[in-house]
């Protein structure tokens, strides 16, 4: 074995014995009491994840380059992880949890954070994404377009004692905060008393109404000798009513945007939540694109959203979503047709390459542009 | 900026309306709150008619000339009785109801102090989440806010005219206004017309009882409102569910006002809203009918017992319904006009086309959810399904004696036309949860309505013991109901 191998294999089971020991120091009883995170050392990662994507170590730190989608499993189980990361484009990170066959980074629920420019910290809690479990592997998704750069990571790890397992879920996912995603305005994240147990809460909140309903009766048999059911009924539903507001506001204000944002433009390029790199395409088009232009609008194949979604904003201009090979296209829900030819401008977003005689006139990304005809 | 404006000239034309009508409440919360409402239902109504009945272009000008038509006419009938009253010497113009006695806090203050700041901060939460939240696509295929956009460019191909009949009049043209007043340079316009639709909902429910000396009940029926998660959720996207839950639970206020005031302008009022509110979405009319049927047995029983069946205010309730339909039916004609008939009619076995084959233990699997998960445990409906049959179980007595018993059947009917829809005409979209909880929207905003008021009943029931404890014989509201030669209340 040359010299260099046996330093190549030295320098891999460095790697793995002390990711192994930072996983199982923070994994001994009374680690969990005072909710240490322990810090993963980045050296130990590379070549140990799965995904689609290359995961390098450089000076400054994790790289992890983004164009379209790309994914990372990490190699420990935890139930929390806290990832000093920036990325130098629009990427939006979710995650979830891998155990056996596959993920799901969308959920319900979706977990989701946009990746800041500059480092900052930012916290991902596992025990409230889709399909965590003891043994999970966190799954990094990355959407967008740029380089996500982790700097530190540290972990919180998953106990070994099955009742703190449970009570850590439990916790988490009772005043977990909703997040929007495509399916919200259909149904919300549903809320578990204790979700190891299945208990739902709106059962245990009936059950607590049901305790006042009786004891109020009890105290009025007590008081006037006779039952007042009018009241004990008011008391009852009104502990019903304010116990689930109460777990509303808490789930629902995180999620709110409460800034107010007085520029249209301002509030289009941002508040896109779950997807930063589509609201600032979609302002960058509005700025400029004129009015009366004819506008051409293509994505991914498959992608519902932002093509449909950017038509919308560019109205009143005429817009139709661009079929690949298709002489005529049409709009949202097929209102409006223009011909290949008469388009003015293209804006695609991750739609591949532009069609011949397209230039790009303005940019978020290579993948976000916004073309006119030469 | 130009939203505003347009709120403005809804408002003052709503304000025209039922001033005309005789149907204000003399309180500038509620007064308000109506004439938004119907402001904007009468353009939503006159402006498609107008537009797919005769074919006149909408133009900005247009648009400005059919909202203040109602003003014009206000003010035309003014100066008309004015100079009648000066020849006649008589009262002065267009006197209706007399002016409401000033707001009071609602006792005991403390109680009602959490409910109070639950009602504003969630309400300010929605109001800044909604106007700063960007439109997103509907259901992955449709963008239902892209149909006042085609209002404001006033291009009526087929596919956009199918818009139309889709998203209905209201969500079509409402928006609209502001963008034909200014140009289409904020497409938040559809996200503040649902907010202000809440604000209008709430003002009314909180405004109407203050002003008639109960603002427990106000607050406690503005509580109610917001302790439905799904909806408050839905009022901060452009998605009509929401919309078309409020217009319905307006409706069903005013009848739950009406059995406890008796004062038939309340009828005469929610015929008015139910009327506009079946301008909203393609399930409007189906949905709106339901409270409004019930409204007019219960009327129609009154007049068994000697009232007078009000007839001009159904007249006025269905007038929107039938230039709603007119205009619809010229947009696409008869066929796709009413596409929740056909689906209905389709389902039924009437028609000759094929029904969907629907295996039936789909449907037992989309009843046993719709039961279990959909009403009382997932949470999108909070605890009002919960409350609601405890309160019928635990009140029936009262209710018995009571008005609100017809309210009670309009929310009855309102879920079993829900649940209908979700266990036997599409099960599927239950059982993946893609409609059940929203299409629930449409029973539970009027079953929170109808438990705030039957929770108030309970809690100011405690009066009236205390009273006949002490040889009283009611409480001072009811005293003074009983002055005013109205009904009792359970």
């Amino acid at each position: 074995m040359s010299t260099r191998r046996q330093a190549g294999a030295v320098r891999s089971l460095a790697r793995r014995a002390a990711l192994a020991l930072a996983v199982v120091t923070a994994a001994i009883p009374g680690a969990r009491a005072d909710a240490t995170l322990v810090p993963i050392p980045l050296e130990t990662l590379p070549g140990r994840t799965l995904g689609n994507t290359p995961v390098v170590l450089s000076a400054r730190g994790l790289e992890i380059p983004v164009v379209g989608d790309a994914v990372v499993a990490l190699p420990f189980p935890a139930q929390e992880l806290e990832i000093e990361a920036a990325a130098d484009g629009p990427v939006l990170l979710s995650w979830s949890g891998r155990s056996g066959s596959g993920f799901r980074p969308y959920g319900p629920p979706w977990r989701y954070v946009a990746v800041p420019r500059e480092p900052a910290p930012l916290r991902l809690d596992l025990r409230i994404a889709w399909g965590w479990a003891p043994s999970a592997r966190p799954v990094l998704y990355l959407l967008g377009t740029g380089t996500l750069v982790v700097r530190a990571m540290r972990a919180r790890p998953v106990p070994r004692d099955p009742v703190a397992i449970a009570a850590a879920l439990d916790g988490a996912l009772l005043w977990a905060p909703e997040s929007v995603g495509h399916t919200t305005i259909n149904l919300l994240t549903r809320s578990y008393w204790s979700a190891s147990r299945r208990t739902w809460l709106s059962d245990v909140v009936a059950g607590a109404a049901l305790a006042v309903f009786l004891a109020a009766l009890a105290v009025s048999w007590l008081r006037h000798r006779r039952f007042h059911p009018g009241l004990a009924l008011a008391l009852a539903g009104l502990v019903a009513l304010a116990a689930w507001n109460a777990h509303f506001l808490v789930r629902f204000l995180p999620m709110a945007n409460l800034r107010p944002q007085h520029d249209v433009e301002a509030r289009i390029r941002d508040n896109y939540y779950f997807s930063p790199e589509f609201g600032a395409l979609a302002a960058l088009a509005r700025a400029t694109l004129r009015a009366g232009e004819r506008v051409g609008v293509s994505g991914e194949r498959g992608d519902w959203f932002a093509p449909q979604t950017l038509c919308f904003q560019l109205a009143p201009r005429p817009c139709v979503i661009v079929e690949r090979g298709a002489e005529v296209h049409s709009g949202i829900s097929r209102v409006g047709r223009l011909r290949s030819e008469e388009l003015d401008a293209i804006v695609s977003f991750h739609g591949g390459p532009l069609p011949d005689g397209f230039e790009t006139v303005a940019a978020v990304t290579p993948e976000a542009v916004v073309a006119r005809r030469r | 900026m130009t939203f505003l404006v347009a709120t403005a000239l809804f408002v003052a034309s709503g304000t025209a309306i039922i001033r005309v009508l005789r149907l204000d409440v003399r309180s500038p919360l509620a007064d308000a709150a109506l004439a938004w409402l119907v402001g904007s239902g009468w353009f939503a109504t006159i402006a498609p008619a107008m537009r797919f009945g005769v074919g006149l272009p909408l133009s900005a000008v247009g648009a400005v000339l059919v909202t203040l038509a109602p003003v014009a006419f206000w003010g035309a009938l003014g100066m008309r009785r004015r100079a009648a009253a000066k020849t006649a010497d008589g009262a002065g113009p267009l006197a209706s109801a007399p002016a409401a006695p000033p707001y009071r806090l609602p006792r005991p203050l403390w109680a009602y102090l959490p409910m109070i700041a639950y009602v504003a901060i969630v309400a300010a939460a929605v109001l800044l989440h909604g106007v700063n939240t960007p439109t997103h696509t509907d259901d992955g295929v449709r963008v239902r806010a892209f149909a006042p956009m085609l209002a404001f460019a006033d291009e009526w191909g087929a596919e956009a005219r199918a818009l139309f009949v889709m998203a209905g009049p209201i969500p079509t043209f409402v928006p609209a206004l502001g963008w034909m007043l200014g140009g289409a340079g904020d497409p938040f316009h559809p996200n503040y017309a649902v907010l202000a639709e809440l604000v209008a909902l709430l003002f009314l429910a909180v405004g109407l009882p203050s002003a008639r000396g109960s603002p427990e009940r106000g607050w406690s029926s503005a509580f109610a409102l917001l302790s439905i998660p799904l909806f408050v959720y839905h009022c901060t996207s452009t998605y009509s569910d929401a919309v078309l839950a409020m217009r319905v639970g307006g409706g069903v206020l005013l009848a739950l006002e009406y059995a406890r005031s008796r004062d038939r302008r309340d009828a005469e009022r929610a015929f008015l809203l139910l009327g506009f509110a079946a301008l909203v979405k393609r399930e409007g009319e189906l949905v709106a009918a339901v409270p409004a049927a019930l409204l007019a047995a219960q009327l129609a029983a009154e007049r068994l017992r000697g009232r007078a069946f009000p007839w001009v205010a159904l007249a006025c309730a269905a007038a929107p319904v039938a230039l709603g339909a007119v205009a619809k039916v010229a947009a696409v004609g008869l066929a796709g006009a009413f596409p929740m008939f056909r689906v209905l009619v389709v389902e039924s076995g009437l028609s000759d086309a094929p029904a969907a084959a629907v295996h039936p233990g789909l449907r037992m699997q989309a009843a046993a959810f719709f039961f279990d998960q959909a009403l009382f445990r997932s949470g999108n409906a909070g605890m009002i399904y919960w409350v609601l049959p405890v309160a019928i179980v635990a009140r029936a007595r009262a209710l018995v004696r009571s008005g609100l018993v017809w309210s009670l059947a309009a929310v009855g009917a309102l879920l079993a036309e829900v649940a209908a829809s979700s266990i036997l005409i599409v099960p599927q979209y239950t059982l993946d949860q893609s409609t059940v909880h929203r299409a629930l929207m449409v029973a539970s905003v009027p079953a929170a309505l109808w438990i705030a008021a039957a929770l108030t009943d309970a809690a100011a029931e405690r009066d009236g013991v205390g009273e006949r404890d002490d040889g009283g014989g009611g409480s001072a509201a009811r005293r003074r109901r009983h002055r005013e030669g109205r009904g009792t209340r359970p």
